[in-house]
């Protein structure tokens, strides 16, 4: 933690140093990260993490309580391979909480759709709304078996967890679509919401749509400054989703042309999903 | 109420402030989000030649005083400015200021060229001349260098009618000179300032650089008294007239920058301190003012305190 933060003005987006508390293997290259501390985050923001002398990169947060920040991370390029190498102990700085996170609702029925590793900030969002009274579903989807994560939390936090792997290897061969299709289609359902890959995104916000059921969708673009001026995260749209977003309602979603179509990069050229 | 209309190089602009370079101007959907939001115009951020990658992150971070940043100009090059600005040019509903940067002399030719030949062009090229990343055959920003920022504008001006804006680098002694070497060489404007320094911040508990260039730009509200006097100094040196920039975070800051000497006014990092409502909430704070002093014409407030 950092020492001073009474001295720590709002408008400060230097790094705070946090210290590696433990870590454990998700799935094959999907590990969780425990840090010390809290940023104060609401389930569905983000923070940036920064290796000193490698790279800095955007993670939405799996936990902030008691005391301990979650991250779920997937090694996927040459800054988390470097962060898989590092060890309990070791520090490294984080800033933010940043963006908009899921809405709460009080005693409704809800239902969290995570596909890949976009499940990792659904399990800290069904406890919020489990402290409000909801009933909670979650639906977590992967390509196989071997790729699923947080099922076995989900399911020991009480939440009616429901799987499905492209391959069928468990729960219900195909999407997670089919999975909340079959739902809508048998019970009343007043919130759905989701992190995982765009196009699966999409797909949902328009069932919803067409049910008329609420929906929210955590939206991935190129973060590069976290804070509302690089523009490098800004929709077709012109809104800036580290601010606007990550999360947006669907229905928004599907006015931003590029929703499910193309993100940029990191010299703002589109790049198709 | 006054009427804030602002003639600039012969294009009108319906508010004097406008989005500076690097903030914001990634897309075209970027731009028009902040001209529906207030700002009287916009600056393209620096465009390249050639794919540019930049540094890596951190780039950037800010705190109630500055912000810093070393970003390194990433940019897909030609083909995607091409692209963005062919879309969003024939439809804008505010003036566009394109600003241009290159690694050689060049290559900011070959740009103000291609931008020249859109089907509806930019309405000014602004060179980009003062980025740390910009340099000259001596490893120096053009802009540091009286012979070298010349000879880059005559070279730029010889192949574009387009308005032409350079913009300086406050971290010279002699701002002033510069300014009017480059207006004897044919610029239509000056840009000032672009960042100070470069400056170093570490964090003491990682015992790292902040930003992974080790060195980047300050700017933001710390180089606001900064940026007035070398508007001041460039305001009687030249008689073209200036984009004033550098740390601009109130309606009254545009004002005092403006009768230092600025004729446009390049909003930044005010965007960090109070999001895309600056735009109107400073709009309204300069409406308000000149109204109370009874100024009909925001243009008659340029460079007044020189008159005192």
């Amino acid at each position: 933690m950092p020492c001073c933060k009474e001295l720590h003005h709002p408008l400060n987006t230097e790094f705070q140093a946090f210290t590696i508390k433990d870590f454990w293997e998700e799935a094959s290259n999907i590990r969780t990260f425990v840090f010390e501390g809290t940023l104060g985050a609401k389930p569905g923001q983000f923070c940036m993490l920064w290796i000193p002398g490698v790279d800095e990169k955007p993670f939405s947060i799996a936990r902030d309580y008691d005391g301990e920040i979650w991250l779920t991370i997937c090694k996927v390029g040459p800054a988390t391979e470097e962060l898989f190498t590092l060890k309990k102990g070791d520090k490294i700085g984080l800033r933010g909480p940043f963006g908009q996170g899921f809405s709460t609702k009080k005693k409704k029925n809800i239902v969290l759709v995570g596909g890949g590793y976009g499940t990792a900030p659904l399990h800290f969002t069904g406890k919020a709304h489990q402290d409000e009274g909801c009933d909670v579903t979650m639906i977590i989807g992967a390509r196989s078996e071997n790729l699923l994560i947080w099922t076995d939390k989900c399911e020991a936090s009480g939440f009616r967890t429901l799987v499905a792997t492209n391959d069928g290897s468990r729960g219900t061969e195909g999407f997670t679509t089919h999975v909340l299709e079959k739902l809508l289609a048998e019970e009343k359902i007043d919130l759905v919401q989701t992190c995982g890959p765009e196009k699966m995104m999409k797909a949902l916000s328009q069932m919803c749509e067409e049910k008329n059921v609420a929906c929210e969708v955590s939206i991935e673009r190129y973060m590069k400054c976290g804070f509302g001026i690089c523009g490098q995260c800004v929709t077709e749209s012109g809104e800036k989703m580290c601010q606007t977003g990550p999360v947006v309602p669907g229905k928004k979603a599907l006015s931003y042309p590029d929703f499910g179509e193309y993100h940029r990069g990191s010299e703002g050229q589109k790049i198709s999903w | 109420m006054a009427n804030l209309d602002v003639n600039f190089c012969n294009v009108k602009f319906p508010s004097p402030l406008v989005l500076a370079s690097g903030i914001l101007g990634v897309t075209g959907g970027s731009f028009r989000h902040s001209v529906e939001k207030g700002c009287g115009g916009i600056t393209t951020k620096s465009l390249w030649k050639e794919r540019h990658p930049g540094h890596p992150n951190p780039t950037m971070f800010g705190n109630e005083h500055y912000l810093m940043n070393a970003v390194g100009i990433p940019d897909a090059g030609i083909t995607k400015a091409v692209e963005e600005l062919g879309e969003y040019l024939p439809t804008r509903k505010a003036p566009l200021i394109a600003n241009i940067v290159g690694g050689h002399k060049d290559e900011f030719v070959a740009m103000a060229e291609a931008l020249a030949e859109l089907p509806s062009p930019p309405d000014i090229v602004e060179l980009n001349i003062s980025c740390p990343n910009v340099e000259d055959e001596f490893g120096k920003p053009f802009a540091c260098d009286l012979i070298s920022a010349a000879d880059l504008t005559k070279l730029v001006r010889a192949k574009t009618d387009l308005p032409l804006a350079v913009k300086l680098s406050p971290n010279v002694d002699n701002i002033g000179e510069i300014a009017k070497a480059v207006e004897a060489a044919g610029a239509d404007a000056i840009c000032a300032i672009n960042t100070v320094g470069p400056g170093m911040r570490w964090n003491i508990d990682l015992k790292a650089p902040m930003l992974s260039n080790g060195v980047g730009g300050v700017s933001g509200p710390a180089i606001f008294p900064i940026a007035v006097k070398a508007v001041y100094d460039i305001y009687k040196a030249v008689n073209i007239p200036i984009i004033a920039t550098g740390g601009v975070n109130s309606g009254r800051d545009a004002l005092e920058i403006m009768m230092a000497g600025g004729t446009l006014v390049g909003v930044g990092t005010a965007i960090y301190y109070h999001g895309d409502d600056f735009w109107k909430k400073a709009t309204d704070e300069m409406s308000a003012w000149l109204d109370g002093e009874g100024i009909k014409n925001i243009e008659d407030i340029i460079g007044l305190f020189h008159k005192i």
